[in-house]
């Protein structure tokens, strides 16, 4: 409330203020509290934490379709970013480090166990299908969402869902930015195929 | 879903990221318009964005605290006690809600001593710098006296009041002691006391204010 009210004031002093100065005002707060992370402050610790839990967990939650798991996977991805933080060199933003830190330790998990194989389906996407009272078309969904390799699906949440830049989404999967363009293209033409012969077959039923 | 349209389809691929001209958007849509495996991939892209979207994962207040908590620990950091968190659950779950409010009246705290202050400072400023601060009127006078090295106002003036007790006080001689008084009553009688020649005021205005 306090830090709404500073910025609140900043806003009244100088309403000139650009929002690419508001960014890199941002940029720079954020920053100096990731070197006091890494002098093992709690409070930058807990600041960044607050800032960056949800949307670490919906990225893990869409990547591995199921929130336990994710829950997991932002656990151990933020203790390997603030145990590791002195090797961040600041060249790209602090979100796409640790977004790539979280898609590496969901597609490692996934390497390492068959999802599908170890959780029913209509476990994993139960979450999907519950918050739309459009079961069947959502199940459907889910299901050929499921059927779609991690990383194809880390592309497309990076896209659809976190709305990161082509080059963005290239610097989280370190990948070029070319390959993020024919990944998320094969990744949509593989949903739309799968997708049709679902809706065809519903169709004929 | 026909491999003649793989360009278009890539058009919509791209057109779902927004990396695509106005003139390709035109294309696609007069190509869509004809073509009914292209409309069908248009609908498949909506139905995935809204799957995705619309799907979220809000994280319980619990879990949210479970998981800060499990974090700090496997950092070695231990966790910290503050006063709303030793005042359980319900406590902190109202600190969490309400906090506004004692945040408003440190502000409120905060605005009343800074004018204070400041009223502070003008009043000094004014005590030490009485020209500067002073009304007109008393600026005048003060240049008066500076001037003539004089009180403003003639003394006897001030024992022109309606309180003739107070003026027979301030001219009355200091009153003999004890031992000399009652050597005096022996030998003379006491004088009578004096009091003080007092202009007389209706005496002092001029005749036509008498008589008027």
């Amino acid at each position: 409330m306090t830090t709404n009210v500073w910025k609140l004031a900043e806003t009244i002093m100088a309403p000139g203020k650009t929002e690419a100065a508001e960014e890199a005002l941002q940029r720079r707060e954020e920053r100096a509290m990731l070197d006091r992370c890494a002098q093992g402050d709690e409070r930058a610790i807990r600041w960044v934490l607050h800032r960056y839990r949800d949307r670490v967990v919906r990225l893990a939650a869409h990547v591995l379709h199921n929130s336990r798991e994710a829950e997991d996977v932002a656990q151990e991805a933020f203790v390997k970013a603030f145990r590791q933080i002195g090797q961040f060199r600041g060249d790209s933003g602090f979100y796409a480090w640790l977004y790539r830190i979280v898609i590496n330790l969901c597609l490692d998990r996934m390497r390492r166990k068959s999802m599908t194989s170890e959780m029913p389906l209509e476990e994993n996407i139960a979450h999907f299908i519950a918050v739309s009272p459009d079961v069947e078309n959502r199940l459907s969904v889910a299901q050929v969402l499921d059927s779609l390799t991690p990383p194809m699906r880390a592309a497309l949440v990076l896209r659809e869902v976190e709305g990161l830049e082509y080059s963005e989404i290239a610097d989280v999967l370190n990948i070029p930015v070319g390959t993020v363009r024919s990944r998320l293209n094969t990744a949509r033409e593989q949903f739309r195929r799968r997708w049709t012969a679902l809706e065809e077959e519903a169709n004929h039923v | 879903m026909s491999d003649r349209c793989y360009g278009w389809r890539l058009l919509l691929s791209r057109r779902s990221d927004g990396d695509i001209s106005r003139y390709e958007w035109e294309a696609l849509d007069d190509h869509m318009a004809g073509c009914r495996d292209c409309r069908m991939a248009a609908q498949s892209d909506r139905a995935l964005h809204l799957a995705l979207t619309q799907t979220d994962f809000p994280l319980a207040p619990e879990a949210t605290r479970r998981l800060d908590d499990s974090i700090l620990s496997a950092l070695g950091i231990p966790e910290r006690l503050t006063v709303p968190q030793r005042c359980g659950r319900t406590l902190r779950e109202l600190w969490a809600r309400w906090e506004a409010i004692p945040n408003l009246y440190l502000m409120q705290i905060g605005t009343g001593t800074l004018a204070a202050a400041s009223l502070t400072a003008v009043y000094l400023l004014a005590a030490l710098h009485p020209l500067e601060f002073a009304r007109p009127a008393d600026a005048a006078r003060l240049a008066v006296v500076r001037q003539h090295n004089e009180p403003p106002v003639p003394l006897e003036s001030l024992l022109d009041r309606p309180v003739p007790r107070a003026a027979s006080l301030w001219t009355a001689p200091p009153r003999p002691r004890a031992s000399e008084k009652s050597s005096s009553t022996l030998s003379q009688p006491a004088p009578a006391p004096q009091t003080p020649a007092l202009p007389d005021r209706h005496s002092a205005l001029p005749e036509t204010a008498i008589r008027g």
